[in-house]
């Protein structure tokens, strides 16, 4: 998982993930035809999300990227929705923040195991 | 949560999309430099499969609170996920990174239950441009008059 292109390609999976989401959204405060403009959008930039996945997965262990996935993003898309949306967060969900960082910090420090 | 037969079945199929769709996404990638054709089949494939995932949680969505949902669906899937790609990939992984994924596993499924703070009105993406366009302004007259 040490490759750039790896980190790149999680990278941009989260990034599109949380920007597909961020569509949805507007697309569900939207009326008439912005509706389908913005559902348009989002499954266009979502559709990078398992492309950049794939990318990521072809020579890792999949639990390593995936997990590191699911930490990065969960922390990412709760953030950036918050800013963007002005949600609060409660305090179980920051505690649940620096679980998700303590987490991906702590998988980065394992051996980097890779499959054939 | 009304467990009704067709929300368990919707439960059921969007917890299993998301191992399967997985598997298939990283068996696409190890076919990329084999067969372009193949390698494009299991990706297809693993996105009908994944498609599954939003259907039955949008179904699970129509009797149950959201927080509900997402926790019922969430937390299994990651579990289920990681188990199954462990089991069929034969990952080598050291007891440190079980921890670390259980550890992340954790925080994903504290996300989902945490109850929702609605204190605060939830903006509409137009509001954020208006506000971030009149700070923008704001910044520029106080510029001009320096």
């Amino acid at each position: 998982m040490s490759h750039p292109v790896v980190w790149l390609a999680m990278t941009v999976a989260v990034i599109a993930h949380t920007l597909a989401a961020i569509c949805f959204k507007t697309a569900a405060q939207q009326k008439g035809r912005l509706i389908l403009k913005y559902f348009l959008i989002g499954n266009i930039i979502g559709f990078l999300g398992p492309l950049c996945t794939a990318i990521a997965l072809r020579n890792n262990n999949p639990n390593l990227v995936l997990a590191t996935m699911e930490g990065i993003g969960g922390v990412f898309f709760v953030v950036v929705l918050n800013r963007v949306f002005n949600e609060r967060l409660t305090g179980r969900q920051w505690l649940s923040i620096f679980v998700l960082i303590f987490g991906t910090v702590l998988l980065q420090f394992g051996p980097d195991s890779h499959l054939p | 949560m009304k467990f009704t037969a067709l929300n368990i079945v919707a439960i059921i199929a969007a917890v299993a999309a998301l191992p399967l769709s997985v598997i298939m996404l990283k068996i696409s990638a190890q076919m990329w430099h084999d067969s372009i054709w193949a390698s494009s089949w299991y990706f297809f494939l693993a996105n009908v499969v994944g498609f599954l995932n939003p259907i039955g949680t949008t179904i699970a969505l129509r009797d149950n609170k959201p927080n509900v949902v997402y926790a019922t669906i969430g937390a299994p899937a990651i579990i289920v996920l990681h188990i199954a790609l462990a089991w069929y990939f034969h990952s080598s992984l050291t007891w440190w990174q079980w921890l670390a994924i259980g550890i992340i596993a954790l925080g994903a499924i504290l996300m989902q239950t945490g109850p929702v703070d609605t204190s605060a009105a939830p903006l509409q993406l137009g509001e954020v441009l208006d506000k971030s366009k009149k700070k923008d302004d704001d910044g520029l007259s106080c510029n001009t008059a320096t």
